[in-house]
């Protein structure tokens, strides 16, 4: 579904030019779920701008079923990190969602549909009049999301969605997005520096190093799904592979302070 | 373009909903009170010093005055000038807001334009737009035309100047999701860019009200002899002072009474605004 060969982004700034992303690749297959980990401040969210064409990037190529992306794809939908920022405050939630669809679904109804299922997906269906900061954290992080479904995208980006949530929101969004994933068979990559949260969503985990960025190991990950917050947690294999995650974080946050 | 713009306080308040609101009853009660109690108290001694004998023979008392505007506004002459300045007003007002919204947003969009047009304003601005009068009259004459000139001249820079930096005020991550979901020019415009500039805007568009009545009333009163501004000429130029300061007291109502008109559609047409939400968080 995604493929991304030999990705570099370098930015220009008046001091001179600034490497944020060395050599990335990798790929997503369709109905996987990969989550790109890596420490903060390690250009993710640069790369992740790349991959959704928001982002002229400087080296290689990235793909989307076939279609080499230089702009924003129809077939692929986003989750900022920032859900106060990325959602319209002088908009309800069902205008929010409904936005983006507007040209894309010619029939009205159609359009209503597709606002109602989504919203029911993330299960906001009785939220639909209200405006997004009437909502918690966790409601408007679901109403992000809902808007990137009804978009009805191949594949889904999220860019640290949940870094600004409790902990206990933060499980359930989490849960959520397994669940919707799961239901609509949707193929994502999911950007976090949280190796519990890398892991925990993950098929394939993709650690990043600091800037300039390059991936460092690719993680297959075996642990049985459906997934649950406590169980799957206290597997062995969940450790094992939190305690390979680590050291290549750390050692990278190390040399980077150093 | 830079230069000096406002935006509306983006304090939220914080506290429970009741507390909240009995806490707002009372600042409200503080905010009316407190302005009535020194005006009170100035006209109170104003007039105390008229009946002392205290003031110029050329300045009325508010008694005067009261008597004065008690009985125009009876008279439909009275609301002829109240109508003529009024639409003047909002004429000028009007093509402020319509042309500096229009410039502002070109400007704010598009480098070059902000470029070309920077230097224009920054001459334009500190100039009192009464010193075109003799050539507008001039040229144009002394009807509405020449108000609408004039006023346009004064009132546009704030709604320019408050409409650019709202533009470029517009987040970068709301951009990009507008981006990201492929919104046409137009919905992006729509949707993005004029809410996030239309609270710099609603300020400017203030300023610019009350600018626009104070162009209007002096060209009355030194150029077109039409409206209040009109009265207060005649009445001027015959000794009749108590019409003088009484219409004068009439514009300064309209004033007034215009800006807290414009602060309720504000407080309406922003309702999602941090500094105006009701039963946030």
């Amino acid at each position: 579904m995604l493929e991304v060969e030999g990705l570099g982004h370098v930015y220009r700034t008046a001091s001179g030019e600034v490497e944020a992303v060395r050599q990335v690749d990798l790929t997503v297959a369709e109905g996987e779920i990969v989550t790109l980990v890596g420490p903060s401040g390690a250009g993710k969210t640069t790369l992740l701008r790349s991959l959704a064409g928001l982002l002229p990037y400087s080296r290689g190529e990235v793909r989307l079923g076939g279609d080499v992306v230089r702009s924003p794809h129809p077939d692929m939908a986003l989750v900022f990190q920032d859900y106060t920022r990325s959602l319209m405050p002088w908009a309800t939630v069902r205008q929010n969602v409904l936005l983006p669809i507007r040209k894309k679904v010619r029939s009205r109804a159609e359009r209503d549909a597709r606002v109602d299922a989504a919203l029911a997906e993330v299960g906001l269906a009785d939220a639909a009049d209200r405006y997004p900061w009437q909502l918690s954290g966790g409601m408007q992080q679901r109403v992000a999301l809902a808007r990137g479904l009804a978009y009805r995208p191949k594949m889904l980006l999220f860019d640290e969605p949940f870094a600004s949530v409790d902990a206990q929101t933060r499980a359930d969004l989490e849960d959520l997005v397994l669940d919707v994933c799961a239901h609509l068979r949707m193929t994502a990559l999911f950007v976090t520096h949280d190796i519990d949260e890398a892991a925990y969503l993950a098929d394939r985990i993709v650690v990043v190093s600091h800037r300039p960025s390059t991936v460092r190991a690719v993680l297959d990950v075996d642990l049985p799904r459906p997934r649950d917050q406590v169980t799957t947690k206290s597997l062995p294999a969940f450790a094992e592979l939190r305690s390979r995650i680590f050291p290549l974080l750390r050692a990278e946050s190390a040399e980077a302070t150093a | 373009m830079t230069g000096t713009t406002l935006a509306p306080a983006r304090s939220a308040r914080a506290g429970g909903g009741a507390a909240r609101r009995r806490g707002r009853g009372r600042a409200a009660l503080r905010a009316v009170w407190a302005p009535a109690l020194l005006g009170a108290a100035l006209f109170g001694a104003w007039q105390l010093a008229a009946a002392a004998g205290a003031t110029p023979g050329s300045l009325p008392s508010p008694a005067d005055l009261a008597t004065y505007l008690g009985e125009s506004v009876l008279k439909s002459e009275f609301w002829s000038a109240v109508g003529s300045t009024m639409l003047s007003w909002t004429a000028g007002f009007a093509v402020s807001v319509l042309v500096g919204c229009a410039l502002g947003m070109l400007a704010g969009l598009n480098g070059v334009v902000d470029r070309l047009l920077f230097p224009v304003v920054e001459f334009f601005r500190p100039i009192p737009s009464i010193v075109y009068l003799p050539l507008v009259i001039l040229v144009a004459g002394t009807g509405r035309l020449s108000v609408m000139v004039l006023v346009a001249g004064g009132a546009i820079w704030p709604v320019l100047l408050q409409t650019v930096a709202g533009v470029h005020d517009t987040d970068p991550v709301l951009r990009d999701m507008t981006r990201a979901y492929a919104f046409t020019r137009r919905e992006r415009m729509r949707w993005c860019v004029l809410p996030s500039a239309a609270p710099f805007i609603a300020t400017g568009v203030r300023i610019s009200a009350t600018i626009s009545l104070v162009v209007v009333v002096t060209t009355e009163l030194v150029g077109t002899g039409k409206g209040l501004g009109g009265v207060m000429s005649t009445a001027y130029q015959t000794g009749s002072y108590v019409v003088l300061f009484g219409t004068g007291l009439a514009a300064a109502v309209l004033g007034v009474l215009l800006d807290q008109a414009l602060g309720l559609l504000e407080k309406r047409a922003l309702h999602w605004h941090a500094a105006y939400r009701e039963g946030a968080r």
